[in-house]
């Protein structure tokens, strides 16, 4: 155990093994390392290891109704069992601090953390990361700063305008919150733009750009004014969006989906249309909880000195809402 | 010419026993100062003394045997020699056998002649005890044959290689651009243009282009550059009508600095009469391999080390093959400051 660096012996005690196997010359051996890790992992299906899934959402039922949040967590959970591990759902409460939730976690025996999508800085002060091995779902957890899974948006724009051309639409548009794809750092754009050039595609629609969260009636006149503009302006024959809110105001403008304005969801699970592309959250959930293993089969605790976005490939779902022209 | 403790020393600017005992993973060396010494050392190409190292003696005088698990990094060029005599690749090597000896693991370069059958391949790496695969950058059109790539465990490094279908690492391209163009504004240049050729953009997914395009409208540059994207050419003929069009470009456009890809462009600027920096600054999407110093730092050894880190994980897991789900492993790149595109303000 403190060959790798167990919390569960002193710091002192731990180096001076360390040494004295140093001085020996131990090297580890990477056959038995992994003979150790099969038996651990027999031995482990009747006492299963923990992961826990942290939630600190202000409303916490509130993460596992978005559609796509749910189905990283059944991915993850399914998951789990065949490395030797359970994962538990822990609430971080809002009167509870870091440090107390540190205990609690090593008080449940936790080896590794997920953290999935919040919105806003998550506020750790002095929780000792260096307890756990971390890896955080999604691009809206900021930090800690460990490795991150999510799926891979820039491809997964540059597919579905391609699809959506195939399909035989002329006036391709695309809409997304400003502050969203800024924060996730431009990918949706990026993506976007680079699909226009590479398909040569005439003629060339400028993105529409949503307000993050409409707070009153005067920001929702204010953002149906500026879709209607866009509509009118530069008439799309199809749409792929990435705002919830989108299909609802394209059809409170009077346009029918798809007869009017075929539409395609960045996300097919919470974007109200059966069209468009499957960030496959499951599998987002699954390759999660392997990264995390593997990170806790190697002892690798803690903020990684070089953090990696870990990216996993979106497919295309038909439907209903933008259907093929030919 | 081997490099010494001394020589390592000299480069951090700390005595000869702070490098040993950083080397030695002592707990009296900062983890920081350790990881900088270990990364610079590998850089270098260090490689411990074995006449020297206690250890080394301790084992010879009791003979004991060396049963460690062996990573294959696959070399399949035409000329082999070359592939890393890129500075970018070899810091892959360098990064990747730096952490499989950490590790326990001994990374082998194992050559597959470009007329070698697949099977004698396959059955030279399995008589070699080889585990898993480090598949180095190698041309799209490469061929392996019938080779079985369900007996080992895969990493990829790079978008060259389309296949097999394993995890692959590489650099965020996207956000590399990103972070470069946004630096230049930073430093005070107005007319930012991007160099590079349509076919490499095409293949790497468009990446750069499609970030270059995003920073354009993320920092409201009024005078959006479309990009040079001509392709580079190796004829006599075809080179000068590059230069034709490289210069016309610059004349229409105007750039008062360029992120460029191409290794032959800064030259082909001097030769068109541009002075670096003094006419037109340029930074390179890539330190290594291409001739100006400053731009975008891939950190092709932390790439390295990762991608072996991730290929000892799968093997600890028994995942042979091609995963049913392949994931992209992105590395962070960072900025160099350099004399080819200095500061403004």
């Amino acid at each position: 155990m403190a060959l790798h660096d167990s919390h569960r012996i002193s710091l002192k005690r731990r180096r001076e093994i360390q040494r004295v196997a140093k001085e020996m010359g131990y090297v580890p051996d990477p056959f038995l390392s992994g003979l150790a890790e099969h038996t651990r992992g027999r031995a482990m299906a009747n006492h299963l290891g923990v992961l826990a899934w942290v939630n600190h959402w202000d409303a916490p039922g509130g993460l596992r109704n978005f559609r796509e949040f749910d189905a990283y967590f059944r991915g993850a959970s399914e998951a789990a069992p065949r490395f030797g591990y359970r994962l538990d759902e822990v609430r971080w409460e809002r009167d509870c601090s870091p440090k107390r939730l540190e205990r609690i976690l090593l008080a449940r025996g936790i080896d590794g953390v997920l953290i999935p999508p919040h919105h806003g800085l998550l506020d750790w002060k002095d929780f000792d990361w260096n307890k756990f091995s971390v890896i955080r779902f999604g691009m809206s957890a900021q930090n800690p700063d460990s490795n991150l899974v999510t799926s891979d948006v820039f491809r997964a724009m540059v597919m579905a305008i391609k699809k959506i051309h195939e399909y035989g639409y002329q006036r391709i548009g695309f809409t997304v919150n400003k502050e969203f794809n800024q924060r996730l750092g431009g990918n949706f754009l990026s993506g976007y733009f680079y699909a226009q050039t590479f398909l040569k595609l005439k003629p060339v629609l400028p993105p529409l750009l949503t307000i993050m969260t409409i707070r009153d009636a005067d920001e929702l006149a204010k953002q149906r004014a500026a879709l209607k503009q866009w509509l009118v302006r530069y008439k799309p024959d199809a749409i792929l969006t990435a705002d919830i809110e989108l299909p609802g105001m394209i059809r409170e403008l009077g346009y029918r989906i798809p007869q009017d304005i075929a539409v395609a969801g960045a996300t097919v699970l919470d974007i109200p249309v059966d069209a468009g592309v499957d960030q496959r959250p499951e599998e987002v959930g699954r390759i999660a909880v392997e990264m995390l293993v593997k990170q806790i089969n190697m002892s690798e605790r803690g903020k990684p000195r070089d953090p990696c976005r870990i990216l996993i490939e979106s497919c295309w779902q038909d439907g209903h809402s933008l259907p093929p022209l030919k | 010419m081997r490099i010494t403790l001394k020589d390592i020393a000299g480069k951090v600017g700390i005595s000869k026993a702070a490098v040993s005992m950083a080397l030695n993973n002592s707990p009296r060396v900062s983890p920081k100062r350790r990881d900088e010494v270990q990364r610079i050392a590998g850089e270098m190409g260090y490689v411990p003394d074995p006449f020297l190292s206690g250890l080394a003696k301790y084992r010879a005088a009791k003979g004991v045997p060396q049963s460690q698990g062996v990573i294959a990094w696959i070399n399949h060029w035409d000329k082999p020699q070359q592939l890393r005599g890129y500075r970018e690749f070899d810091l892959y090597w360098r990064g990747a056998r730096q952490v499989a000896k950490r590790s326990g693991y001994r990374l082998e370069e194992l050559f597959w002649p470009t007329d070698g059958s697949a099977k004698l391949f396959e059955l030279t790496l399995i008589k070699r005890s080889v585990l898993g695969l480090l598949i180095p950058p190698h041309l799209p059109e490469v061929n392996w044959g019938g080779f079985d790539w369900s007996k080992f465990s895969l990493m990829r490094f790079g978008l060259s290689v389309r296949y097999p279908d394993s995890n692959l690492v590489t650099s965020d391209h996207q956000r590399a651009v990103v972070m470069a163009i946004q630096k230049m504004h930073e430093y005070g240049y107005q007319r930012i243009g991007l160099v590079m050729s349509e076919i490499s953009d095409c293949s790497w997914g468009g990446n750069y282009s499609g970030g270059f395009a995003w920073a354009q409208k993320l920092l409201e540059l009024n005078s959006a550059l479309p990009p040079m994207k001509k392709n580079p050419q190796r004829s006599a003929k075809g080179i000068a009508g590059y230069k034709t069009a490289l210069d016309r470009w610059m004349k229409k456009y105007q750039p008062d600095a360029i992120l460029n890809y191409l290794a032959e462009v800064p030259a082909y600027l001097r030769e068109l009469g541009y002075r670096i920096p003094q006419d037109v600054a340029v930074a390179g999407t890539s330190v290594c391999d291409i001739p100006v110093d400053t731009g975008i730092d891939q950190r092709s050894y932390v790439i390295g080390q990762i991608a072996a880190g991730m290929l000892i994980k799968q093997i600890g897991l028994n995942e042979r093959g091609e995963p049913p789900a392949p994931v992209r492993i992105l590395v962070e790149s960072r900025w160099q400051d350099g004399k080819t595109l200095p500061s403004r303000r």
